[in-house]
């Protein structure tokens, strides 16, 4: 056999062994990744088989706290409408007053809600002004105290 | 004989090495997509745990409904203490 079929057949054996082990590695990635891929698509089909409701839940549940919202906005307007704030009347410190005939003590009543009260400054009055230190003016004719009997006494 | 020698210099020379290269550059982005892939899969697997409380959102349902039923009857309590 001549040297150079030899080495045709040793280079076409290289050929084909290198050919046939990347075709074999690709199999091997490719059946790697439909099983991958198979695993992925059952977990996609399980998350949209539960997501699958939530549209409508979600909608309901909005629903029902828009009708709660409603109530509780037409119940507050009700009520603004028919009661005064509380605190804006002097009645509940009059009821609870208590009375000397009745054999309470008239020394603990309460005075006046309008006397507590006492009416907060109007927010328009200016603030006082900063008060400057003034020398006390020198009085020539007041006689300094004496000694002795205290200048409290005066 | 010569030719015979020239063709097996061509095919140690040059066929096999661009057999090789042609092959490499095939299974390069093959191997890329396992490797993303993997990645999917690993990532997808921890999408199902987060979306377990969906299961919780017919409770939440309930709840809200059985708020509205609640506050319905304060509601009415209220209007009537007027």
């Amino acid at each position: 056999m001549d040297p150079a079929h030899i080495v045709l057949l040793i280079g076409v054996t290289i050929a084909v062994a290198a050919i046939a082990g990347y075709l074999t590695a690709i199999a091997l990635i490719l059946k790697h990744v439909v099983n991958r891929l198979v695993t992925v698509l059952a977990a996609v089909d399980a998350v949209t088989e539960t997501a699958e409701p939530v549209g409508a839940v979600i909608d309901d549940i909005n629903r029902d706290l828009a009708v709660g919202r409603q109530l509780i906005e037409n119940g507050v307007e009700r009520l603004e409408e028919s009661r005064v704030p509380v605190g804006a009347t002097a009645e509940p410190a009059a009821r609870h007053a208590p009375d000397a005939s009745d054999g309470g003590t008239a020394t603990a009543a309460p005075p006046a809600p309008a006397a507590v009260a006492a009416p907060p400054p109007a927010p328009a009055d200016p603030p006082p002004a900063p008060v400057e230190p003034t020398p006390a003016p020198a009085r020539p004719e007041a006689e300094p105290p004496k000694r002795g009997r205290g200048w409290w006494h005066r | 004989m010569t030719l015979m020698w020239i063709g097996d210099l061509v095919l140690l020379l040059v066929v096999i090495p661009a057999v090789v290269i042609i092959l490499r550059r095939v299974i390069t982005p093959a191997f890329e997509i396992k490797a993303y892939v993997d990645d999917i899969t690993v990532h997808g697997a921890q999408f199902a745990p987060h979306l377990e409380a969906l299961s919780e959102l017919d409770t939440t349902r309930h709840l809200v409904k059985q708020v509205n039923a609640d506050l319905e009857r304060y509601v009415r309590a209220l209007d009537r203490t007027r």
